[in-house]
């Protein structure tokens, strides 16, 4: 038997600041914190700019004795404390607590990997510092969040490129409803490196311009940083120890293109069948609003253009559209995360942010993009999230308590 | 909802490539640790290798001549797992695929970043920079033999195998999925060779593992190696000896055994005190096959799973990885495979005898 599972904290961080409040109110808002790059040299890029989150510097830690963190596990950690923080209990209740983490990203602590890197070439193998090495490996930052709240129980690091945030948050929601925990820690996280940026420009993904999904004259991504975290517990769990809920998850689907490496499948079958799997898993019910993956690249918003029509039928002209990454950027394995919070936001404050930049319509993708916020009675949002290698996944939240 | 079972091994080894190769290897106590060719920087250290395989006889896609190391060795386990398990094509529509990971693509992520820092923007390859991203062997075996199901790519240290069973198990239980292939893979690199001599990790490994699981109500025409028939991980960084203990409970409970049904354990010999504690006896048997391949983290993890397969199958006990061999069975039936971690990271998995 199933469990319900909701949601009962959250944390945020991205290059609008720190904070929940800050990050709606901008978000809605449609403004953008896009900015030229200052974390390394961005000028012999064609895309020099992206989404830092200069808000965040470090936070503070306690219990993780280390001589340095990567960036990542302070961006990690930060917004757990605040997701922890806002579950109504503070979180040393959670100390020694049999509880799930389960957090995606796409290249871990890889600022620390850089330095070590050049630490190698420029100092040799054997005196290049192995303190850069730790929290170089994708697992640390999740192992410094168990440290740093003294949590036990088990974690997850889940690595599947864009979509690696919303699958975190899909295995503990799955974890939770049949029966493994009771609370989960989740969500996704990944900061600004040349290597990625160097990565992505090499693959002319970069726009040059301004990112704008689903525009007819669309020509790439922005890349950002930051973490979005959620706090997940089991109704009945929640309900007894009186948390404060901010909405449901009902519905979770995943899929694989098999198709190319950087590419998704033109025809968005497969993606298409991650939402399908979503919305069966919730009962299909009706959408409001679907925030999604949206990268502002050719091919990936034609694909899922297709697959959110192919899902959806006719209704899919009709629902409300929008990607917040000309905002925010695209924060890779915390994307999902972060748009997850976002779909949520829109449930709580009824209201859909707007698919900034966006002047052109294109044909290939017919679909209701809104280009300014829309207040509305939204109850039921889908968030897609698609990465690299037709990593495809869908997850659906709904208003708490459902009066449906 | 029936038992879960292994029906196909695809081991890739510094000893041997697929079951037979690798099970000889181990019953003739043959050892895959020489001296590194691989690393000009470490020639006179030793470690296990993956000797030269003609990767195009196995999988001769041209999308894949280019691929890294991991992402070759990845599919090559998988494929053997699948040619093992030999489902028909029709039941590999409802597959999964979970690749478990501690370093990835380093060579690739190495070779980019040096040409990034010292040639500069222009000389940066798109192939490095994709392989370099941590699903890219996943990504790549889920193209190479068109699985369309949940692909995922956990990344930990030796534990992380074990977790990545315990995903799939949960997703076939879930219904998400038929049946699951779970593969961990790694590949010997300068940098990280460099940082685990300094810590005294030695020696080391590369290669691969794969296994083929499902439920035994789904599966046709084939005789499974054994029962999945208890899974268990914790972390606990403050007490790694009550997270380790927490596995042991859970997973007995979950195969619905005592701890004297275990007859073998599979484990680092470090390991054998706080295993005598947990199953309060000092006396069980304990193997591992690091000694004759070397680690390979995960990989290894997941090599002494295949063995422990394997042994149940067989009903023989290779006397070049195993201690105390005279407290065996005559029947061995139920195998525990313990891993640790640094941070208070364990995990336990215990394979019985089908049916």
């Amino acid at each position: 038997m199933k469990r319900r599972v909701v949601v009962t904290g959250i944390g945020i961080i991205t290059a609008h600041g720190v904070g929940k409040e800050i990050n709606w109110g901008k978000i809605k808002s449609g403004i953008s914190g896009i900015k030229t790059i200052t974390s390394f040299d961005s000028s012999k890029y064609p895309g020099k700019c992206g989404g830092e989150a200069r808000e965040f510097s470090a936070t503070s830690v306690k219990n993780v004795k280390r001589t340095r963190l990567d960036r990542a596990s302070h961006l990690l950690i930060h917004a757990v404390r605040e997701a922890l923080s806002e579950t109504e209990n503070d979180y040393p209740a959670y100390k020694n607590r049999e509880i799930l983490l389960s957090v995606g990203t796409t290249l871990g602590g890889m600022l620390s990997g850089e330095m070590y890197h050049r630490e190698v070439i420029q100092k040799g193998l054997k005196r290049a510092r192995l303190s850069l090495v730790t929290d170089y490996l994708a697992h640390y930052q999740a192992i410094n969040v168990l440290k740093e709240f003294e949590l036990a129980g088990d974690f997850t690091v889940f690595s599947n490129a864009c979509a690696s945030g919303t699958n975190a948050i899909g295995h503990a929601f799955n974890s939770l409803r049949y029966g493994e925990y009771d609370v989960a820690v989740c969500g996704g996280y990944d900061t600004m490196s040349e290597f990625t940026f160097a990565g992505f420009n090499s693959l002319m993904a970069v726009t040059p311009t301004l990112c704008r999904p689903f525009d007819k004259n669309r020509d790439g991504l922005v890349l950002g940083e930051g973490a979005g975290i959620l706090i997940l517990e089991e109704l009945e769990y929640a309900i007894r120890r009186n948390a404060r809920i901010v909405c449901e998850i009902v519905g979770y689907g995943e899929s694989s293109d098999a198709y190319h490496m950087t590419s998704p499948d033109p025809s968005g079958r497969h993606a298409s069948y991650a939402i399908i799997k979503a919305l069966q898993d919730a009962g299909n019910p009706k959408i409001d609003y679907i925030n999604a993956h949206g990268t502002g690249t050719k091919y990936n918003d034609e694909a899922e253009s297709k697959a959110i029509t192919m899902a959806l039928g006719d209704s899919a002209k009709e629902i409300p559209v929008s990607s917040i990454k000309p905002m925010v950027g695209h924060i890779l394995g915390g994307a999902g995360a972060v748009e997850a919070i976002v779909s949520i936001f829109s449930i709580i404050h009824k209201a859909m942010p707007p698919n900034i930049n966006y002047d052109c319509p294109d044909p290939q993708c017919n679909l209701n993009i809104i280009t300014k916020a829309v207040e509305d009675d939204v109850k039921t949002v889908l968030s897609n999230s698609f990465g690299f290698w037709g990593s495809n996944a869908a997850i659906l939240f709904r208003e708490y308590p459902w009066e449906g | 909802m029936g038992r879960l079972v292994l029906t196909g091994i695809g081991p890739l080894t510094p000893i041997g490539m697929g079951k037979k190769q690798f099970w000889d290897a181990i019953l003739n106590g043959f050892s895959g640790i020489r001296k590194i060719t691989k690393l000009p920087a470490f020639s006179e250290c030793y470690g296990g290798e993956i000797g030269d395989i003609n990767f195009d006889e196995y999988i001769p896609d041209k999308r894949f001549r280019r691929t890294a190391d991991i992402s070759r060795y990845t599919m090559l386990a998988v494929k053997l797992a699948i040619d093992d398990a030999n489902p028909d094509s029709s039941s590999l529509e409802n597959l999964g695929i979970i690749v478990s990971l501690t370093h990835g693509a380093l060579n690739y992520t190495q070779s980019y970043h040096r040409l990034l820092i010292t040639e500069g923007v222009e000389s940066v390859s798109p192939i490095f920079f994709c392989d370099s991203i941590l699903n890219a062997s996943a990504g790549n075996t889920s193209i190479c033999f068109g699985v369309h199901g949940p692909v995922h790519t956990l990344i930990g240290g030796k534990t992380i195998a074990t977790k990545a069973i315990l995903r799939a198990a949960q997703m076939i239980r879930a219904g998400a999925i038929d049946k699951s292939i779970i593969v961990s893979a790694d590949e010997l690199n300068e940098l990280s060779f460099s940082c685990y001599s300094r810590l005294g990790l030695s020696p080391l490994s590369e290669g691969a593992g794969a296994l083929f699981l499902e439920n035994e109500h789904t599966m046709k025409g084939v005789f499974p190696y054994c029962y999945l028939s208890g899974i268990a991980s914790r972390s606990n960084p403050s007490d790694l000896s009550l997270a380790f203990h927490t596995t042991m409970e859970k997973s007995l409970e979950m195969a619905n055994l005592k701890t004297s049904d275990i007859d073998l354990v599979m484990a680092e010999p470090s390991l054998s005190d706080m295993i005598g504690r947990c199953l309060n006896t000092g006396n069980i048997p304990v193997g591992s096959i690091a000694s004759l391949t070397g680690s390979a983290f995960s990989v290894t993890t997941m090599w002494d799973i295949i063995v422990s397969a394997l042994i149940i199958k067989y009903g023989i006990a290779p006397s070049s990885i195993i201690s105390k061999r005279e407290k065996l069975p005559d029947e061995i039936r139920n195998i525990m495979i313990c891993v640790t971690e640094r941070e208070g990271v364990a995990s336990t998995v215990i394979l019985s005898k089908y049916p």
